[in-house]
């Protein structure tokens, strides 16, 4: 990879964490957890990216380590803000999953949506804007003087929304911002990222472990597995033509609303622990076209065409 | 706020407890007024008058209700004022133990690492040691007298404060809001005043009672022991020493009407400690 | 509706109320239902639905301040009084299961799983340690739980959150129940775990003739696991019928918002479609609960819209239906 005109450049990004010793006295072996093996991934300005990926995958470590709340153990993150937009040194915004954990409890509306620009751009109105914003977002401005334990839900995705927007950044990680809203609440909040993401041309790294969602949002998608992103493609011809056996299984176990009545047939296993990942390729013990060379080599991202990669022995 | 003051209500006891300590406040604020003799004035005292029973005629013709000590001090109006001093040096130390122990505190959350381990090594070596023997400690130092006292129980409360402030923050530092404020680059300083410090203070306000009484024993106990407050303005606890050598004369209300007012006071402020903290667990 | 013969369970007038500042709230709301040997019926609501408390109401397990205010159930032919703990005592456990969303919270974490199912075996059967014990390795290994022997001696946390739900279920079928409901069991598990979990209560169902009633608010899993649908709002059953009748032709304005703003159904668009308003204060209206957030509410509406059938087995509690099926 390597996007040098990119705004957000990841090369070889691996976070590995030591856990306690244990054992008897804490003598024990230290054991590491690889949460990231090796993340290649570039953002281009004005583009939504999905990651997907289940438990274990890493999806979360990564988005918090774009934003800065943890660093990588080893790899480069650059992130290339275009210099005369007024949000380029704040570094990139992120939304989180728990929308009502995601605002200070002590504080009201108004002053969740204030404290960006009086802190970070004391000169401007922080009250006009901090008003301007809850109208962007769709949130009457009764809301207010309302504290976070005063709203659903769904207004408080809104109120996150709007206070990541506040200053203007051109990268927002979105990390499963809907997973926790009922469904109805979901094609609110949806249909908000949307638009707001049209109006202002900032680019997205929308994590989430639903295909669906980040189906109709992204324009490129990448999915993740035990650490390792096992293949990525623009939307369509991923979902259209799936290489990686864990990606056609993940595809075919996800409920679809269309189908009808169905026997499952889910693939076999647990997703492995970080901790002990099996070798050569993860997936080998639960993949069904698992080769002799799958336990030994880990198979490396190859290019089948138009930015259509996948890390698979299969041809 | 009204709908607090009812649940409370609900408990007779903590009602009952409440009450007195309104009252008892009250009339701590109010002594100069409230008393019947200003006990500090020595012109208005008789040495005749000394050693009067409670129920016991003045001279001048007035009742003393609660008896006279060998001053000839209207012990009513001594505990008055008493009370008064015994709060106020409470309520100071309490309270600069509480601005250490919360500066301390929200510090050691934030930054984690070696700033909170040494922090915690140095609340635990404090915790370590009993308050009465830090009080000794500080007052073989400095020598006896209010400011004194008030550090005494300041440096002897500040770690109970620091740790339990501590042990929410740490908690409360892991939640998403928290994670916000950093990508959203607000300084430390705003973190830990604006973020962080509202939201762990809760469990404070229940320790700050129980730390109260324990700041009033703390003194009375210097007192009693004469190491405390200047005999110019006694509190309860200097009261209660001072009337102690008569106990055996068998005027044993000189001490015990002080006494008395302590264990009203206590009693109250604990009463009122507990069912708050019952109401902080439901 | 089912067959008399075949049926596990009706529920009929079943309506719990919560005790609050401002009196009593009916979150379940004159429900009425049955499931047949070998179904799996579907509920389905979003926050504030009251299909847990359904749930829960049908086990007996409603504490105060809530209490199950009135309910015709029938069990296998038996009546069920919900508010006597003592005989709900011997019908939980036994005759009918629950999952529950979080297994973390509903397996004893002191306990290893071996003597967890013991218990459940033995609180209900008479019979030698030795024989509940194989009893229970025999219901680890049929729910897919490699060496169950080993297993069998591990603490619920050493286990992982699919591995849980299992055991789960497996605890739910030891003795042989004919209804197991289940609570959103696999809402917050990874999609592959899902449709493990999905694939065994598929198992139990086809090999045991077993009912179940599954609880959820993802209507594309009921899509595709149950054999009929009743959908949930503010307490009421709005509309319920076989699961396809009620995808391809819905019947309720609720249940056409709901299916309408759902992704599955909108692919290609810009807008997802969406419920205007929100659920707040419906359960205090007496009329239909919908009506605040329905574009066809009428006068009428203020009065609560019977249950009519709209075609065979599928009815919809409102007035639209009324008049379509009138003619």
């Amino acid at each position: 990879m390597g996007d040098r005109s990119a705004l957000l450049d990841i090369a070889g990004v691996s976070k590995v964490y030591e856990t306690d010793r244990g054992g008897f006295l804490g003598f024990g072996r230290r054991r590491s957890l690889r949460a990231l093996d090796g993340i290649s991934l570039s953002v281009g300005r004005g583009e939504v990216i999905g990651v997907v990926g289940e438990s274990g995958s890493g999806k979360s470590t990564l988005g918090r380590i774009i934003v800065g709340l943890e660093k990588p153990t080893s790899g480069r993150v650059d992130y290339r803000p275009s210099p005369e937009r007024p949000g380029a040194r704040l570094g990139p915004q992120m939304v989180f999953q728990n929308p009502i954990g995601s605002l200070n409890r002590r504080q009201t509306i108004r002053q969740i949506l204030t404290e960006p620009f009086r802190v970070h751009a004391p000169e401007v109105d922080a009250e006009r804007r901090a008003a301007d914003l809850m109208e962007e977002v769709g949130l009457s401005s009764r809301f207010a003087g309302r504290r976070p334990s005063e709203i659903s839900g769904g207004q408080a995705q809104r109120v996150a929304i709007a206070r990541a927007l506040a200053l203007q950044p051109e990268l927002v990680v979105c990390d499963e911002p809907v997973s926790a809203l009922d469904v109805s609440i979901q094609a609110q909040i949806l249909n908000l990222f949307s638009r707001v993401q049209a109006q202002s041309g900032c680019s997205y790294l929308f994590i989430s472990h639903d295909l669906q969602v980040v189906e109709r949002l992204s324009h490129r998608v990448a999915v993740m597995y035990l650490g390792r992103i096992i293949e990525t493609a623009d939307t369509a011809t991923l979902f259209a033509s799936p290489r990686h056996p864990y990606l056609r299984a993940l595809i075919e176990s996800a409920p679809v609303l269309s189908a009808g009545k169905r026997r499952f047939h889910p693939i076999k296993g647990e997703i492995p622990s970080p901790v002990a990942p099996p070798s050569g390729c993860h997936f080998h013990p639960r993949c069904p076209l698992a080769m002799p060379r799958c336990k030994v080599e880990k198979p490396m991202l190859r290019d089948f065409g138009n930015g259509h990669l996948a890390a698979c022995h299969l041809d | 706020m009204a709908a607090y003051a009812r649940r409370f209500a609900r408990n007779r006891m903590a009602a009952l407890g409440a009450g007195i300590l309104l009252a008892m406040l009250f009339v701590a604020a109010f002594a100069p007024w409230l008393a019947p003799q200003d006990v500090y004035d020595l012109s208005t005292l008789d040495i005749m008058d000394s050693r009067l029973p409670p129920g016991g005629e003045s001279f001048a013709g007035g009742v003393y209700w609660l008896g006279t000590d060998d001053q000839g001090r209207d012990l009513l109006s001594a505990s008055m004022y008493g009370l008064r001093v015994s709060l106020v040096v409470a309520l100071a130390g309490t309270t600069a133990a509480l601005a250490i122990g919360v500066f301390f505190g929200i510090l050691a959350a934030y930054a984690g690492g070696a700033v909170d381990t040494a922090i915690m090594r140095v609340v635990d070596l404090q915790l370590a040691f009993p308050s009465i023997l830090t009080a000794l400690v500080m007052v073989a130092l400095f020598g006896a007298g209010l400011e004194k006292v008030v550090l005494a129980i300041a440096i002897s409360q500040w770690a109970i404060f620091a740790r339990t402030l501590r042990s929410t923050a740490i908690v409360e530092r892991t939640k998403e809001y928290v994670k916000a404020a950093v990508t959203l680059r607000y300084s430390s300083a705003r973190i830990m005043l604006v973020h962080l410090l509202p939201n762990s203070i809760a469990p404070l306000s229940v320790l700050v009672v129980a730390e109260i009484a324990a700041a009033i024993s703390l003194e009375a106990m210097l007192s009693f022991l004469g190491i405390g407050l200047p005999v110019t303005r006694p509190s309860l606890g200097l009261l209660i020493s001072n009337g102690y050598s008569y106990m055996l004369a068998r005027e044993y209300w000189i001490s015990m009407v002080p006494g008395a007012f302590l264990v009203l006071l206590l009693l109250s402020i604990n009463l009122v400690g507990e069912r708050m903290r019952q109401l902080n667990e439901s | 509706m089912t067959d008399g013969n075949d049926q596990v369970l009706s529920v009929r007038s079943l309506s719990t109320e919560f005790d609050g500042e401002d009196g009593a709230l009916r979150v379940v709301d004159d429900v009425a239902f049955s499931v047949g040997r070998g179904e799996i019926l579907g509920i389905v609501g979003e926050s504030g639905s009251g299909k847990s408390v359904t749930g829960y109401s049908i086990m007996g397990l409603v504490d105060p301040p809530g209490r199950v205010a009135s309910g015709d159930v029938v069990l296998e032919g038996r009546r069920l009084d919900l508010t006597d703990d003592a005989a709900m005592r011997k019908v939980r456990g036994n005759a009918i299961s629950m999952i529950f969303q979080d297994p973390m919270t509903s397996l004893h974490p002191l306990l290893t799983i071996g003597d967890q199912m013991i218990d459940a075996i033995l609180a209900h059967r008479k019979m030698p340690k030795r024989e509940a014990r194989s009893l229970a390795v025999e219901a680890l290994r049929k729910v897919g739980i490699p060496s169950p022997e080993v297993r069998v001696r591990s603490y619920p946390h050493q286990l992982s959150g699919g591995m849980r739900q299992r055991v789960a279920i497996a605890i739910a079928s030891l003795n042989q129940p004919a209804l197991i409901i289940a609570d959103e069991p696999t809402t917050g598990l990874d999609v592959t775990i899902q449709a493990q979990i999905l694939h065994e209560i598929q198992m139990l169902v086809a090999d045991r003739g077993m009912a179940v009633i599954w609880i959820t608010h993802d209507m594309a899993v009921v899509g595709q696991l149950a054999d009929r649908v009743a959908v949930m709002y503010a307490g009421r059953i709005v509309e319920e019928g076989p699961t396809q009748a009620i995808l391809d032709s819905p019947a309720h304005p609720y249940t056409i918002g709901l299916l309408g703003s759902l992704l599955g159904r909108n692919r290609g668009k810009a807008e997802l479609p969406q419920i205007p308003g929100s659920i707040d204060n419906a359960h205090r209206l007496t009329g239909c609960r919908f009506a605040p957030r329905c574009a066809h509410a009428r006068a009428e509406c203020e009065a609560r819209p019977p249950m009519v059938e709209v075609s065979p087995g599928h009815h919809s509690a409102c007035i639209l239906a009324t008049e379509q099926a009138d003619g």
